[in-house]
């Protein structure tokens, strides 16, 4: 073989080789690495904030056994090993039920699509799917107990359950967070001492005094109560509220000029945030657009009061109005400040920590939202109606892991309606721009050109 | 004009493809089981079959002139039962086939049933245990073999029309 033979084939010898070695260590950094990226529109190839978080407190060994229908491994092994990756104490194992039958005996199973939770000799048994209600069942282990959570009742408030006006969703949403719902009367009796969370749903009539009385002492004692409020008159509950510094309007806030598709016409945006905010700025659940409340009225912070830390965090758009005569409002009339309306940006969320800390640090917690439908069934998944409503439940009860800090006397932050929901204006701009002025626009393009032509020939 | 006859030549094999295939036929019941058979023998190679559940027992003898029930020919009702019996076990394949450690878990050890298809080779006997979680399957277990089977459900119907008014022995 010539020289110059012999060295192409050196060559040739050597570029393969070193082709195989960078293969080979590109093989080994992929091995080693791991990142993903999610490009799917709606993330479900990665899990949430919420069981991020919640997997980054596992500090021991913490084992999920999941009891699958045959040929539904995959589905289940790709959420487990998702959650091993945040979190290398997570151990999973995936049997089949049908194979397996003594050992989902001894656990209890006797269900397909079930996960055993195992930490620290606690278990929890829930759904293998979704990824929430696994993530509930790894909060309820590592809290060592279930949270109760208590709808108050007798006012006409919204039930827990059962239809678009209820508060199904939202309970659900609660329940895999390791909560467990009832609802219960405050007239006869105190909230039960190992009551995590009180929500007040949209009372249609006002509570009594040794009702706010009964709060006030659960408040006291540092527990967490969220009051979801429509419009209308509640004398009690408003001055049991101004006692803590939170004024309730007696008013209707609309924002005509931002009436969004879907909805009646009266609902107010939501979209002034106050920055560093743990309920909007959650480090689990970041509130990424703004939040439409159907009905609302203004709640605001009055003189502050001794004891008591409040702040209001969420504004409407400037272009609101707070209507002072609840019943215009309501059939769509104009606001005037004639008729006493005040334009401009209404307050209508607050946020407070009341009382003394406890020896453990803990205050009582509260939030007032003015509306109650915005974290119903019809509305919840309305923009980021569904991050609201949980981020102040999270808040009031005190889940460090999915809250953060709070930050005080920081700038608002604006969050824009989400490009997916139009406002009528953009809705009536979308069209012209569509049907009138693209047609218009080919339509005197080929005008122009038939002219040019016709002129040369 | 050569690739517009190609194309148009393309596009008719193409239509005439959609015209003559027909779409697999979707099968259910027990046709759609396609595991392991469970019995190697066809329907006319059984030549007897023994069915055992709980403390009822029968046995039926295949002859020439049909199937007899201890020695007597069998009335048309059973005889109809037993041939749909035979057939289902001579073509009866698995859902699930797996290794286990331990055949209680699974009602196999001892089990609560058993068929025995005696054939030309010699006899075939399947053991019948509990039904899985979703109630969708039975185990069972061939001949003393390692492996525990999932067969459909649909074999416990059958095997009630055989047996249907035949007492329970009582023990000795």
């Amino acid at each position: 073989m010539s020289g110059r033979a012999a060295r192409g084939w050196a060559q040739l010898g050597l570029h393969v080789g070193l082709l195989l070695l960078g293969l080979s260590l590109l093989q080994v950094a992929a091995e080693r690495a791991n990142r993903r990226i999610d490009l799917t529109r709606t993330r479900e190839l990665s899990l949430s904030g919420v069981t991020e978080q919640v997997l980054r407190e596992v500090a021991h060994p913490l084992r999920i056994t999941v009891f699958h229908r045959r040929g539904e491994r995959g589905q289940h092994a790709a959420l487990l090993e998702r959650m091993r990756l945040v979190n290398p104490r997570v151990e999973y194992e995936l049997l089949d039920l049908d194979r397996y039958p003594e050992r989902a005996r001894a656990h209890g199973i006797s269900q397909y699509g079930r996960a055993v939770v195992e930490y620290e000799g606690r278990r929890a048994v829930v759904l293998a799917l979704p990824e929430e209600q696994v993530t509930g069942g790894i909060l309820r282990v590592l809290r060592g107990r279930a949270r109760r959570l208590v709808f108050t009742s007798g006012h006409g408030e919204r039930p827990p359950g059962g239809g678009p006006d209820t508060y199904g969703r939202f309970t659900a949403a609660l329940e895999a967070e390791n909560y467990l719902p009832e609802a219960t009367s405050l007239v006869d009796a105190d909230v039960p001492e190992d009551v995590d969370l009180v929500v007040v749903a949209g009372p249609k009539h006002d509570f009594l005094e040794p009702e706010t009385t009964r709060l006030a002492a659960f408040l006291r004692r540092g527990g967490g109560l969220v009051v979801f409020l429509e419009p209308g008159r509640l004398p009690v509950l408003s001055r049991w509220l101004a006692s803590m510094g939170i004024r309730l309007g007696d008013d209707f806030v609309v924002d005509h000029e931002r009436s969004i598709i879907g909805t009646d016409g009266l609902a107010a945006v939501v979209e002034l945030f106050k920055r560093g905010n743990p309920i909007s700025q959650s480090p689990g659940n970041p509130i990424e657009s703004g939040a439409v409340l159907p009905s609302a009225r203004s709640v605001e912070v009055a003189a502050p009061v001794p004891g008591v830390d409040a702040e209001s965090i969420a504004r409407t758009a400037p272009t609101a109005w707070a209507m002072a005569d609840l019943d215009r409002a309501r059939r769509g009339e104009q606001p005037t400040e004639a008729a006493h309306d005040v334009p401009g940006g209404a307050s209508v969320m607050v946020m407070a920590e009341v009382g003394e800390p406890r020896a453990d640090g803990r205050r009582g917690r509260v939030v007032v939202v003015g509306d109650a439908d915005f974290a119903t069934d019809a509305y919840i998944d309305l923009l980021g109606n569904r991050d609201l409503a949980l981020n102040a439940t999270a808040w009031v009860s005190e889940e460090p892991a999915l809250t953060g800090e709070r930050s005080k006397n920081v700038a608002e932050v604006f969050r824009p309606l989400s490009p997916l929901v139009l406002t009528e204006r953009q809705a009536r701009g979308l069209l012209l721009g569509t049907a009138v002025a693209q047609p218009g626009l080919v339509l005197a393009v080929g005008a122009v050109v038939v002219a040019i032509r016709r002129r040369r020939t | 004009m050569r690739r517009t006859v190609a194309l148009a030549a393309l596009v008719a094999v193409g239509a005439l493809l959609v015209v003559l295939v027909e779409p697999p036929a979707r099968r259910s019941g027990p046709d759609s089981v396609r595991g392991p058979r469970v019995f190697r023998t066809s329907v006319a190679g059984v030549r007897r079959l023994e069915v055992t559940v709980g403390g009822r027992r029968l046995v039926a003898e295949r002859t020439h002139d049909g199937w007899r029930v201890d020695g007597v020919p069998a009335p048309s009702e059973r005889r109809d039962a037993l041939h749909d019996l035979v057939t289902l076990l001579a073509g009866l394949r698995a859902i699930d086939a797996f290794r286990a450690s331990s055949f209680a878990a699974f009602g196999l050890d001892p089990p609560s049933a058993t068929i025995v298809l005696v054939t030309p080779r010699g006899p075939q006997r399947l053991a019948l245990g509990r039904p899985n979680t979703a109630g969708s399957a039975l185990y069972a277990r061939r001949d003393e073999q390692a492996r525990v089977l999932q067969l459909g459900i649909y074999l416990v119907s059958a095997l009630d029309r055989v047996l249907a008014g035949v007492p329970a022995r009582a023990a000795s």
